[in-house]
C-alpha cells in the first residue's frame, strides 16, 4: 500500500476516558491502520483524514495520559512521538489536544505542559453534549484568546456534533501556527531551569529543550539523563543543588510543577465556564448499586457469568448454520474428487473438516468481544479494577495489573504489551509473567467443544456455562500464588500506587464496539484462511502417510465378516494409527498417560504448542480421519464421545470421561501453547530466560494440574 | 506418480514451506522490535508507507 | 487534622498537605489535588480497599496506604458543592 505522503502529520493527544478513540474513528472514518512503534511494543493507531480543500493530513492516536511526566513506557512514547523522537517519525505539524469539557481544568494541565514543546495546537473540548446537559456554558473565543488564538472546537465526537469543525481548525493551526502560551515560571525555578540547561550542555554537547529541562528538575523518575548520556553520579549533585534553590523560593520542587501550572490554568479557565441549571449525572446513582458493598461484587460475578452464559446461547444458533455450511459443502466437493481419493481426504477430511471445525467459532468469538467492547467503553472495566484490586494488591500485583490481565483475556499478546503502562520494571515483570495464564480466546474453541460435546448433553446447560466460567478462573487461580511467590521470593517488588481514574458511565457508541469487533473477526477469519489452513494442510499429512495399499486386504482377510462401511472405517482407523502422527502420538502417550489423554489426544496437544487453537482442527482431522468420510461435526462429538481406549489397562472404556474431559480443559488452561506470547515475553522482558521460565513452569503446572484432576475425579465419578 | 499424489504434494509441500517462511519473516520482524502481527492481537504491523 | 485513609465514606475535607517525594502523591498532584482543594471520600470498595475519592469533578481510586500521606482538614468551611468548578 503506497499511499502518497500526507501534507501533514498530526497527533492526537488527550487524557485517558476524553472519548478520544471515538474522535479519531470519526475523523479518520474506518481507513486506519494498527502497527507499532519500532523498538517499543505500544500500540500506533493512524489513520487519515480528509482536512477540506485537499488537505489529507496523516492522523496519529497516541497513548492517552494525564501528565507529560513519562512514567511509563507508554506514556515515553507520547513525549518522543510529540518531539519526533522517533526513529522513521517526523514530528507533527500540529498535535490535537482532544479534553472532557466537563472537566476543563484537570484536562489543560496537559495542555500547559504542552505548551513547552513549542508545536501548533487544536484544542478540542469533547462530550460537549454532556456538558451541556450539566448545565455549563464554554465561551471558546474567550478560551481561545486566552491561550494565544489556538483553534478551539466544541464537540461530540459521539454525536458527530462539530466533527467538520475539527477537522477546519486542523487546517487553520496549520496554516496560522498558533501556539499554546507558556508558562511564566518563578524567577527561581526559571533561574534553575537555565543552569539545568547549561550544565546539561556542558556535560554533554547537546542543550536539553525546555520541556526536557523541566523533566529533569521536576521529576523524580525519568529515564531522560540516560538518553540525554548524562552520567548519574555527576547530575545527582547538581539536579540536588537546583532542586534545593527551588525550595529557597518557597516551592517544594516535587510539587512545583502542578502548582504553578494549576495556578495558572485557574486564571486562564477565570470566566471561560458558567454554571447553569442542569441534570447531575448518574454516575453516582450507578456507582452506588454496582459498587455496593454487597451487590456491587454479586453484580461483577453476575455480569461475568452472564456475559458467558450468552456468549454461549447467542452463539448457538450461528454456530448450528456454520456448521451446515460447512457438511454441505463436504458432502457437495466430495463427489467431484472421486477419481483422486487421496485428494478428496485431504479436502474433505484435511481443509473443509480442520478449517470449519476452526470456523465455528467466529460467532463465539465475535458476541465475546462485543460484551468486551461495551464493557470497556462504558467505564465499568475501570470499576471492576477497583472491586478486584483488594484480591490482586496482597500478591504483590495492582489495578494497573488487572488491565493487562483483562486483555489476556482475549489474547495475551496484547496484554503483554499493556504491561507497558507498568511503571516499576519488576512489577511489570511479574504481570508480564502472570498474563499468558489468563484464559484467551483461543482457549475459547477447546472449552466450546468439550463443553458442547460432554458437559451440556451429559449435565444440562447451566452446567455448560458454570463449567464455562469456571474455566476461565482456572488460569486466575494459578496465577495468583505464582505472583505471590515471584513478587514476594524472586523479584521482591516494593508496593505499586494505584492511582485510577473511574471515569464517568457512557453509553458505548456502537460504531466504536462494531468496529472492534469486525476487526477482530477479520482477524480470525484471515487466520483461518491463512494459518490454519496450512497447518490443517500439514497435520492432515502427517495423519495420512505413510499409506499401506494393502491394509485394507489385511483387515479383510482378518474380519471377513465385515459390512464395507465398517470395513471402511477399520481400515481408515488402522491407517491412522500406522501414520506417522500416530507413531509420534503413541510413542509420546505414555507421558500423557497420567492425564487420561490417548494418543489421538496427544497428538492434539502436541501440534498444539505453536498456537493451542490448532487442538480442534486437529481433533477434527484425526477423528474425522479415523471415522469414516462422512464425518460431519455433529459426528466428530459423536466420534469423541463414542471413542474408546484400544488398548492398555483401560481398554474397552471410554476416553472422553468427565475426568479426561476435565483434564483436557483444565491443560489447555495452564499450557504454554503459543510461540508468538513466548516470543513477546522474550522481547518484553528483554531476554530469553523468563519466556523460558514461563513456558517450562506453565506447562509443568499443566500436567500436573491435568493429572490431579484426571486422578481425582476418575476415582470419585468412576463412571461418570 | 499419478495426478492426484502429484497434487496433494505439491499443495501439502506448499502449505509447509509457506508456514517456514511465514515463521522465519516473523523471526526477523521481531529482532527488529515490536509484535509481528501474527499472534491474533489487533497490534498488526502495518506496511511503511 | 486527619488522614485520608481514617476518613469515613461521605466525609469532606480540605487537602491540608500531601507528601511529594511520594509518587502517588506526585500522580495526584498531576490530576489536581493540591492543597487547599476540598476532597470527599466517596465510598470504599467492597474488600474495604481501594477507596474512591472525588475532587475536581472527578472521581480516583487509591489505596488505603496510599491515602496515608494525604493529610485532610476535616474542619475547614466546606460547603457542600459539587467540587468541581475552577
Amino acid at each position: 500500500m503506497s499511499v502518497p505522503a500526507p501534507a501533514l502529520a498530526v497527533a492526537l493527544v488527550g487524557n485517558p476516558n476524553t472519548g478520544k478513540s471515538t474522535l479519531f474513528n470519526a475523523l479518520t472514518g474506518l481507513r486506519q491502520r494498527v502497527g507499532n512503534y519500532p523498538g517499543v511494543t505500544v500500540a500506533r493507531k493512524s489513520g487519515t483524514c480528509d482536512c477540506g480543500d485537499g488537505l489529507k493530513v496523516e492522523l496519529v492516536d497516541l497513548p492517552g495520559l494525564y501528565s507529560l511526566a513519562a512514567a511509563s513506557p507508554d506514556e515515553q512514547v507520547v513525549t518522543d512521538a510529540l518531539v519526533g523522537q522517533i526513529a522513521g517519525e517526523r514530528p507533527p505539524d500540529v498535535v490535537v489536544l482532544v479534553v472532557d469539557a466537563t472537566n476543563l481544568l484537570r484536562n489543560l494541565f496537559l495542555a500547559s505542559q504542552l505548551a513547552e514543546l513549542d508545536r501548533p495546537v487544536v484544542l478540542v473540548l469533547n462530550q460537549a453534549d454532556v456538558a451541556r446537559e450539566q448545565g455549563l456554558r464554554i465561551d471558546t473565543a474567550l478560551l481561545s484568546a486566552r491561550l494565544g488564538g489556538i483553534p478551539v472546537a466544541l464537540v461530540s465526537a459521539w454525536k458527530g456534533e462539530g466533527v467538520a469543525d475539527v477537522r477546519r481548525a486542523i487546517a487553520r493551526a496549520a496554516r496560522e501556527q498558533a501556539r499554546l502560551p507558556k508558562v511564566e515560571w518563578p524567577a527561581n525555578i526559571a533561574a534553575a531551569l537555565t543552569e539545568l540547561t547549561r550544565a546539561v550542555a556542558a556535560e554533554t554537547g547537546r542543550a536539553p529543550t525546555p520541556a526536557e529541562a523541566q523533566r529533569l528538575l521536576f521529576d523524580t523518575s525519568t529515564a531522560l539523563p540516560e538518553r540525554l548520556g548524562w552520567s548519574a553520579e555527576r547530575r545527582e549533585p547538581a539536579i540536588r543543588a537546583l532542586r534545593d534553590q527551588v525550595r529557597r523560593s518557597g516551592f517544594n520542587p516535587l510539587a512545583a510543577e502542578p502548582l504553578v501550572h494549576y495556578a495558572r490554568l485557574r486564571k486562564v479557565l477565570e470566566g471561560v465556564v458558567t454554571e447553569g441549571l442542569g441534570k447531575a449525572g448518574r454516575t453516582a446513582a450507578v456507582d452506588r448499586l454496582l459498587l455496593h458493598r454487597v451487590l456491587g461484587p454479586v453484580l461483577f460475578a453476575g455480569i461475568m457469568l452472564g456475559m458467558f452464559a450468552s456468549v454461549f446461547w447467542l452463539a448457538k444458533f450461528p454456530m448450528g448454520w456454520i456448521q451446515a455450511g460447512v457438511d454441505a459443502l463436504k458432502a457437495g466437493v466430495a463427489p467431484a474428487l472421486d477419481a483422486t481419493p487421496m485428494l478428496q481426504s485431504l479436502v474433505t477430511d484435511g481443509a473443509i473438516g480442520g478449517v470449519g471445525a476452526f470456523l465455528a467459532f467466529l460467532p463465539q468469538i465475535l458476541i465475546l468481544f462485543l460484551f468486551v467492547g461495551i464493557l470497556e467503553d462504558s467505564g465499568y472495566m475501570a470499576r471492576a479494577a477497583f472491586i478486584m484490586d483488594r484480591l490482586f494488591s496482597w500478591c504483590g500485583l495492582n489495578g494497573k495489573s488487572f488491565v493487562p490481565m483483562l486483555s489476556g483475556f482475549a489474547c495475551a499478546i496484547p496484554g503483554l504489551l499493556s504491561t507497558r503502562t507498568i511503571e516499576d520494571p519488576k512489577a511489570r515483570l511479574a504481570t508480564a509473567f502472570v498474563v499468558p495464564f489468563m484464559s484467551c480466546s483461543a482457549r475459547f474453541p477447546i472449552y466450546a467443544l468439550m463443553c458442547a460435546a460432554f458437559i451440556g448433553p451429559l449435565y444440562g446447560p447451566g452446567w455448560e456455562s458454570a463449567v464455562m466460567v469456571g474455566m476461565h478462573c482456572v488460569g486466575l487461580l494459578f496465577a495468583v500464588p505464582v505472583a505471590f511467590v515471584l513478587t514476594r521470593f524472586v523479584l521482591r517488588v516494593k508496593p505499586q500506587p494505584f492511582v485510577l481514574e473511574l471515569p464517568r458511565y457512557q453509553m458505548p457508541k456502537p460504531r466504536d464496539v462494531l468496529w472492534r469487533m469486525w476487526q477482530n473477526a477479520a482477524e480470525f477469519v484471515t487466520k483461518a484462511g491463512t494459518v490454519i489452513f496450512a497447518i490443517t494442510l500439514v497435520v492432515w499429512a502427517l495423519c495420512y502417510f505413510p499409506r499401506d495399499p494393502g491394509a485394507a486386504e489385511r483387515v479383510r482377510a482378518a474380519q471377513p465378516t465385515l459390512s464395507a462401511e465398517a470395513l471402511d472405517a477399520r481400515v481408515k482407523a488402522e491407517a491412522i494409527e500406522r501414520s506417522w502422527m500416530g507413531r509420534f502420538g503413541k510413542s509420546v502417550q505414555p507421558v500423557f498417560d497420567p492425564c487420561g489423554f490417548d494418543w489421538k489426544i496427544t497428538v492434539g496437544v502436541l501440534a498444539s504448542f505453536p498456537a493451542r487453537e490448532v487442538i480442534v482442527s486437529t481433533l477434527g482431522v484425526t477423528y474425522s480421519l479415523g471415522e469414516g468420510a462422512k464425518a460431519d461435526s455433529e459426528h466428530l462429538r459423536k466420534a469423541m464421545q463414542e471413542a474408546r481406549w484400544t488398548e492398555g489397562p483401560r481398554a474397552g472404556g471410554r476416553i472422553f470421561t468427565l475426568a479426561a474431559v476435565l483434564a483436557l480443559m483444565v491443560f489447555f488452561a495452564l499450557c504454554s501453547q503459543c510461540g508468538p506470547t513466548i516470543v513477546t515475553l522474550a522481547r518484553e522482558t528483554g531476554g530469553w530466560r523468563w519466556a523460558a521460565a514461563s513456558f517450562l513452569t506453565m506447562t509443568a503446572l499443566a500436567w500436573l494440574a491435568a493429572t490431579v484432576v484426571y486422578q481425582v475425579v476418575s476415582r470419585l465419578a468412576p463412571l461418570a | 506418480m499419478n495426478l492426484d499424489a502429484a497434487i496433494v504434494y505439491l499443495l501439502v509441500g506448499g502449505a509447509a514451506g509457506w508456514l517456514g517462511f511465514r515463521w522465519a519473516a516473523a523471526w526477523r520482524r521481531r529482532k527488529d522490535g515490536g509484535c509481528a502481527g501474527d499472534c491474533g492481537c489487533s497490534a498488526k504491523v502495518g506496511k511503511k508507507g | 487534622m486527619t488522614p485520608l485513609s481514617q476518613l469515613l465514606p461521605g466525609q469532606f475535607g480540605k487537602l491540608a498537605s500531601l507528601d511529594p517525594e511520594r509518587a502517588v502523591d506526585q500522580r495526584l498532584m498531576a490530576l489536581g489535588l493540591l492543597p487547599g482543594m476540598v476532597l470527599k471520600l466517596v465510598r470504599k470498595a467492597p474488600l474495604g480497599d481501594p477507596l474512591a475519592i472525588e475532587f475536581a469533578g472527578q472521581v480516583v481510586s487509591l489505596r488505603l496506604t496510599e491515602a496515608e500521606s494525604l493529610i485532610v482538614d476535616l474542619s475547614a468551611d466546606c460547603p457542600i458543592q459539587r467540587p468541581r468548578r475552577p
